[in-house]
């Protein structure tokens, strides 16, 4: 009886014993399963690591690293390149097709594989450049914020991606008075903000904006993050020792690198950065435009003129850090062509220049109610309403009779009748700028160049959108799209169709005279702009309390406009674009992981 | 007498087998609170991106001074439900801007566990 009795004991004492063991060896497990996951993490992140120093030493690196070890050795990491994997598209012009869907042009979509044995962890970033300085309203000032005449806020996710988002505006002026945001406007002028405005200022009168439409909220008291402070001055000296750019007349194209001027710049032509930084050192006056991917610092004052061109690229735009105050100028193109299609009577077919002024907006806006109407899906069918609208618009043929459009012979290219019609006026600045808008729009000598350019064959059509989906040429676009779309597949067809889109947006048919200015504008004085203007990004005014005070503003002498404040006056459209901001000062900023996710 | 000697030979060799399993439950604790510590330093680099750019060791049982704030806590030293743990950091530069940073920890003078990653250090 004993003996049985021990060994049950001893069964059981047995069990415990395997119990024991078996939890011991769990425990084992999981702390060196635990151990390999995390030296796997780690790989990962130093995949990540080494990727954004690859890209800080080439942008465009998309060489696959296959099992790269860490110093120690053990841990190794795994990069590959492919719309199914890694995606580098921060050089890109247009939004590339990846894993997880578009990767947005100035970003790198990276899938890193960390191993430890037969352990894995697998991490997802997006890569994008920070520049020195970021917003999230369309207008930040240090200051007041003025606005006068016909305004209008908006704003978009990105130029390909036009999904709405608030465009606020935010004044951090304290100042304990009324009209520390103000609109005024005449009889007629209409002011529309898409997006809440802020005033820090306590004052119960510190926002005036009756009579404007705003969508979002209207709060005074409501301090907000100062804007942030680029050593510009600073920027400037560390960059004194770079070559200076060879301007010539016309258009002066700057190619990658740093240019250092070492006084004032006056320039009569167009500036176009191809991700070159540009540092003035005095003032810089450009009797043009800023246009192209870049950066330019000014330890003066800057003035410039709008671009007569637009582009559906985010990669497309300038970061201008001006130490003094900013002019951007338009030119009041539609009030000119109003004015001169009143006088000009008829064109050689006895169709009066007013019809073909308003045919052109007429159908300019009967094209993007078209495009709205559609999605990636529904796009693209020759014959379609929209293609008979852009035919109309460009290309001087037949008569169109197809309902709803019942247009006379005489009528048709109304956008060619215009340019032929400005090309006989007396030269000026306006209208060289116009000249320029209507080529860009449709050529007069050559009707296979312009956006609104026809096409006879598929290849020329493909070429077209090919070269737009590559560097957000808009060439031959509108036509080229349309008539092509279906020899595509789907992901390049959404491409394509925010591309378009994009373009004819920005094209605001009721201001078809709008000169453009795509990017960033920061300063440490005032922004001023009139006369017309389009400016897709946002605008910064950060009073660092070392420039002088402003000019007398011209509706209210008894006002002055100051460093920090922002006076958009007459014509101005300011649409933020977050995704172009987010890449703002790309070209000097630094590599960064804007999004972290872990498979 | 059979039954009571069998017992006392199987309790002796549970004891031991307990024994040593209790021991190996403490190593497993001790090395995953190890393994804690230098991962804390790692993430702390990683958000602060505060890494020097040239090849530096820090001991912590001497301790080695820090470095503009390198490296960051628990270094040089941790004490974990009365166990201290003593950290040390090396820095490796791979190229200008790639720099591989290992961090060993070591406790009870014979035990110690090492990981290691790299950061981008613009």
């Amino acid at each position: 009886m004993a003996l049985v009795t021990t060994l049950l004991m001893m069964g059981i004492l047995a069990l415990m014993l395997i119990a024991f063991t078996v939890r011991l060896r769990a425990q084992g497990f999981f702390g060196l399963q635990s151990q390999s996951g995390l030296a796997a993490l780690n790989a990962a992140e130093a995949g990540v690591a080494d990727a954004l120093s690859r890209l800080t030493a080439n942008p465009n690196w998309s060489t696959d690293l296959i099992n790269q070890p860490l110093p120690s050795g053990g841990a190794r990491y795994s990069i590959r390149f492919s719309p199914a994997a890694s995606v580098n598209n921060i050089g890109g012009g247009m939004a590339l097709p990846g894993p997880r869907g578009p990767v947005q042009p100035g970003t790198a979509f990276l899938v890193v594989d960390g191993e430890q044995g037969l352990t894995h962890r697998v991490l997802e970033v997006v890569v994008t450049r920070q520049g020195p300085a970021s917003t999230t309203a369309s207008l930040t000032g240090s200051g007041v914020i003025r606005l006068r005449g016909n305004v209008e806020i908006d704003g978009i996710e990105g130029l390909s991606n036009p999904v709405p988002v608030d465009a606020d505006v935010r004044s951090g002026s304290s100042v304990n008075s009324a009209g520390q945001v103000l609109w005024t406007g005449a009889p007629g002028e209409s002011a529309t903000i898409k997006g809440s405005v802020f005033s820090a200022s306590a004052h119960p009168s510190a926002i005036q904006m009756g009579g404007a439409s705003v969508t979002g909220q209207v709060q005074n008291n409501q301090p907000s993050p100062p804007p942030p402070i680029v050593d510009i001055t600073g920027r400037i000296s560390a960059n004194s020792g770079a070559p200076a750019p060879a301007l010539v007349p016309g258009v002066t194209t700057l190619a990658a690198g740093d240019y250092y001027v070492a006084g004032n710049l006056n320039y009569n032509g167009d500036l176009d950065l191809q991700g070159a930084n540009l540092y003035v050192a005095g003032n810089l006056t450009v009797n043009g435009t800023i246009k192209g991917q870049g950066s330019v610092f000014s330890g003066g004052n800057t003035s410039f003129y709008g671009d007569s061109e637009i582009t559906a690229s985010n990669a497309e735009q300038v970061s201008l850090y001006s130490k003094g105050s900013v002019a951007l100028r338009g030119f009041d193109g539609t009030t000119y062509l109003d004015n001169l299609v009143a006088t000009a009577g008829n064109d050689a077919n006895g169709v009066p220049y007013s019809t073909h002024w308003a045919n052109t907006r007429n159908w300019t806006g009967q094209a993007q109610t078209l495009l709205a109407s559609f999605g990636p899906t529904d796009y693209g069918f020759q014959g379609s309403d929209f293609d008979f609208c852009i035919d109309m618009l460009g290309h001087e043929a037949t008569a169109d009779v197809t309902p709803p459009f019942v247009v006379a012979p005489n009528e048709m290219a109304p956008v060619v009748k215009l340019n032929n019609l400005l090309q006989a006026q007396p030269v000026s600045p306006t209208q060289q700028f116009l000249l320029k808008k209507f080529t860009y729009l449709q050529d007069p000598t050559d009707q296979f160049k312009g956006l609104y350019a026809w096409h006879t064959d598929m290849g020329d059509m493909q070429n077209d959108v090919n070269a737009a989906l590559a560097n957000g040429s808009t060439d031959g676009l509108a036509d080229g799209s349309n008539d092509s779309y279906s020899t595509y597949g789907p992901a390049q067809q959404a491409l394509i169709y925010s591309l378009i889109s994009s373009t004819m947006n920005q094209l605001d048919y009721d201001r078809l005279g709008a000169a453009h200015f795509n990017g960033l504008i920061y300063t440490n004085g005032y922004f001023y702009s009139e006369n017309e203007v389009n400016i897709r990004g946002g605008l910064i005014a950060a009073d660092d309390q070392t420039q002088p005070p402003g000019f007398p503003d011209p509706t209210n002498p008894g006002l002055q406009v100051n460093p920090g404040d922002i006076y958009l006056n007459r014509g101005v459209r300011v649409t933020f674009v977050r995704d172009l901001l987010e890449q703002s000062g790309s070209t000097i900023g630094t590599f960064q992981v804007s999004v972290w996710m872990s498979r | 007498m059979l039954a009571v000697g069998i017992v006392a030979v199987a309790m002796l060799a549970l004891i031991g087998v307990f024994t040593s399993g209790l021991r190996l439950l403490a190593q497993s604790r001790d090395s995953q609170t190890a393994t804690q510590l230098a991962r804390q330093v790692l993430e702390q680099v990683r958000v602060s991106g505060n890494v020097p750019h040239n090849a530096l060791t820090f001991d912590g049982s001497v301790p080695t001074p820090r470095v503009a704030g390198f490296p960051p806590p628990p270094y040089p030293t941790a004490t974990v439900a009365n166990l201290p743990f003593t950290l040390f950091v090396t820095t490796q530069p791979i190229r200008s801007d790639f720099v591989a940073v290992r961090v060993e920890v070591r406790w009870q003078q014979q035990h110690r566990i090492m990981t290691e990653s790299c950061f981008y250090a613009p």
